[in-house]
């Protein structure tokens, strides 16, 4: 027999992950050894399992492309030029009835202070569309950047005390700092900006410690921490990572990143739980045959 | 001070419409701030998404293959433009990774001709030697089997490459691998079945696997 119609699928996969129990390792040895067809898979995919698939120099290479794909033409989207045509006729619009609204109080008015009073009502309601546009897409299109075309109107309405969108503004605004101070922190690390790029992680690990961005600014400054041999702090930007992100995208990377700074500070035993977790975690990561090789070491 | 109240993340997994019913996907209120047209989004957004497809593309080109950034690249790109039409089916880094697949398995085919010289060439079998390998002839067999794959996934039928990159390359289970290329599990297991039978007929004949290794299949 060749081929067994129920071949246990998922037992190759987790075991591609090296995630089997070992009841379920037996199970699928024994299925191996009758099914010629999933014995060839497995095989296979024990081979490439060895391939490394990350390499020095990933970061620049991912850095650039990156860069390559968010270089573009300012209006790529057919929907926001023409969001922002529409938005600009707005505003046109808006200023062309202040202009009028202006020289008929001027014509009409008895006096100049009700001729000023009334400019200024009419300026008020011209620029109202621009204050609080009640289109996301419209916003989004007034600007490269719509998080800093959104930030002065929240912070001015805030100041007035006349926020009639709640807090919906100032989420926009926060976030739309924090993105920006993580863009540039990324961008100052690609560019080798060390020194740089840790003040500005930092500044936004303080002025949005909640962010999302901010959560996962831990693992690239730890890493970059660790490029200098500040293993201390490097390892509680990774713990702080773990503790608040558990089961984020970089706790592998994070996982690995606290190993190393436990090791890099000499403590040992730590260091092998580390390993132990990240193993237990991703027993198929790419930094697994490195986490075996040290817990061996370290046992 | 400004301070975050809400952020979109919560705001999203509280969306009803969101069609996402395993674990938060960490990466999906990027992507909607993304397609929403923020630029600094979609820079946080690639740098998220980017090492994993790297990562599939060195698998399935070779760790050194010369076009793996062009293709890492045509994969981004094709990302970004499929983003409109992803269902939630899947988390958005398991679609990336498909799509990932699909740029390399479409490059393979492409360029079939300087991949076989590539698959063949001495550079592929030595920066692939794992430690853990018992010895010369069990690497060059792995190396071997890896080159056979590669070359099998060129002449299979599109589906049948993918859920075989999938599975037998990445790891990903039959479930995993129906919600990532949208199809019934049934249809996902049937595709991965022929895709290994007709792996299993391609190493067992292989004379060079044969010669290399006579116990082995």
């Amino acid at each position: 027999m060749t081929r067994n119609p129920q071949c246990p699928d998922a037992l190759l996969a987790r075991a591609c992950r090296n995630a089997l129990l070992p009841e379920e390792e037996e199970q699928l040895g024994a299925h191996l050894r009758r099914c010629d067809s999933c014995r060839v898979a497995r095989l296979v995919a024990t081979d490439f399992a060895h391939v490394p698939s990350v390499l020095p120099g990933d970061d620049q290479l991912i850095a650039q492309i990156t860069a390559r794909l968010t270089k573009r033409k300012r209006f790529s989207r057919p929907r926001a030029m023409v969001m922002s045509l529409i938005a600009a006729a707005l505003i046109a619009f808006g200023a062309l009835a202040a202009a009028w609204t202006a020289r008929f109080a001027r014509s009409h008015a008895p006096d100049q202070g009700a001729a000023r009073a009334q400019t200024s009502a009419g300026i008020a309601a011209a620029s109202a569309p621009t204050a609080i546009p009640t289109d996301p897409s419209a916003m989004t299109a007034t600007a490269e950047n719509p998080s800093s075309a959104i930030a002065p109107n929240a912070i001015g309405r805030e100041r007035t005390g006349d926020d009639r969108r709640g807090h919906g503004d100032r989420i926009e605004h926060a976030e739309g700092t924090a993105k920006s101070l993580f863009a540039e922190a990324n961008r100052l690390r690609s560019a080798g900006q060390v020194p740089e790029a840790i003040v500005a992680y930092r500044l936004l690990q303080e002025q949005f410690p909640h962010s999302f961005e901010a959560n996962l600014s831990r693992v690239s400054m730890g890493s970059l921490l660790m490029g200098r041999s500040d293993a201390e702090p490097a390892l509680a930007q990774f713990k702080r990572y773990l503790s608040s992100n558990p089961s984020g995208v970089l706790r592998e990377e994070a996982l690995f990143g606290e190993a190393r700074a436990l090791r890099a500070l000499g403590r040992s035993s730590e260091e092998l739980e580390a390993w132990n977790d990240l193993l237990a975690a991703y027993p198929g990561s790419v930094y697994a045959p490195m986490a075996r090789a040290r817990a061996q070491q370290l046992r | 001070m400004l301070r975050l109240v809400k952020s979109d993340a919560v705001a999203n997994s509280e969306d009803p419409s969101s069609r996402s019913t395993g674990p938060r996907d960490e990466l999906l209120p990027l992507m909607e701030a993304l397609l929403r047209g923020d630029v600094v989004a979609k820079r946080t957004f690639l740098a998220s998404v980017l090492p994993a497809m790297l990562r599939v593309v060195r698998r399935v080109l070779g760790s050194h293959h010369p076009d793996v950034e062009d293709v890492t690249q045509e994969a981004a790109v094709g990302l970004l433009r499929a983003l409109g039409t992803f269902r939630r089916d899947c988390t958005v880094l398991h679609f990336a990774c498909r799509i990932a697949v699909l740029a390399s398995l479409a490059a393979r085919r492409r360029h079939r001709f300087e991949l076989s010289l590539y698959d063949s060439s001495e550079a592929d079998v030595f920066n692939h030697t794992a430690a853990d390998m018992p010895g010369p002839a069990e690497n060059l067999a792995s190396s071997r089997r890896r080159v056979i794959l590669r070359e099998l996934v060129d002449s299979l039928p599109n589906a049948q490459a993918e859920a075989l990159v999938l599975h037998c390359v990445l790891g990903h289970s039959i479930d995993e691998i129906g919600r990532m290329t949208g199809v019934p599990t049934d249809t996902a297991r049937s595709r991965v079945r022929l895709a290994k039978d007709a792996l299993r007929f391609r190493v067992t004949n292989d004379p060079l696997l044969r010669e290399l290794l006579r116990d082995e299949p």
